[in-house]
């Protein structure tokens, strides 16, 4: 099993990466502020998430094959 | 697609339960009243009058003293007694106050509190000097979810990794 298909995995980032952006400018619109550890965890589990999605996607396809 | 929408489902779940309604405090008190004390009485915040024994644990004792008779009054007051004076000038007891089931939730404070002696009257804790709030080291929500994301992703490796077993002629 291939871990790691870059252009899947930019996919995912982007769907996943807009996603998040729009969910910190809700909250900003919402609170008023985003806080640093915020920001930080955002990004770090838009991160996770997209590889995380990025592996089902990618094991799907191999499952079809 | 059947494996997909399991690992999503068990993630929503993971990430959209939110903490229970608890609260756990641990709250250190000195004796700074200059006196051996007997008995130790803290009243208690954010029990919406339902402290039970239940939720009083005796985390550190006061050196030379026995283990206390641990009673709650009014639903928010902890009474620690140790029947004698016991207790010496700079002796120190930590208090946990812990939800059970979520009850009560809390957040739980240190209002007031005194010193009970066999031999004199009452002395008050002066709250802002004489005691503390110990944090217990917890995992931020942060996090949590992050920690859910790195587990899922190990788990989607390995399971990935797994050969399904061939019969062989």
């Amino acid at each position: 099993m291939n871990l790691l298909r870059p252009a899947l995995f930019a996919k995912t980032l982007t769907v996943t990466g807009c996603a998040a952006l729009i969910g910190c400018a809700v909250a900003y619109r919402m609170q008023g502020e985003l806080a640093a550890r915020d920001i930080i965890g955002t990004t770090i589990s838009t991160l996770l998430f997209s590889y995380l999605v990025h592996l089902w996607i990618a094991l799907s396809k191999e499952a079809a094959h | 697609m059947f494996r997909f929408r399991t690992l999503l489902t068990i993630a929503l779940v993971a990430l959209i339960a939110g903490p229970a309604f608890a609260d756990t405090k641990n709250f250190r008190v000195i004796n700074n009243s200059g006196s051996q004390a007997s008995d130790l009485h803290l009243v208690i915040g954010g029990t919406g009058g339902g402290l039970v024994g239940g939720n009083v644990v005796v985390l550190v004792n006061p050196a030379n003293c026995a283990t206390p008779n641990v009673t709650v009054s009014g639903g928010n007051t902890v009474n620690l007694d140790w029947g004698v004076n016991c207790v010496d000038p700079g002796g120190l007891a930590i208090v946990r106050i812990t939800s059970v089931n979520g009850n009560p939730p809390g957040p739980f404070s240190l209002v007031s509190g005194t010193w009970s002696y066999t031999n004199q009257g009452d002395i008050a804790i002066n709250v802002g000097n004489d005691t503390a709030s110990i944090q217990v080291p917890t995992v931020s929500q942060w996090g949590l979810i992050v920690m859910t994301l790195a587990l899922l992703i190990a788990a989607t490796v390995i399971f990935a990794r797994r050969r399904p077993a061939t019969a062989h002629a």
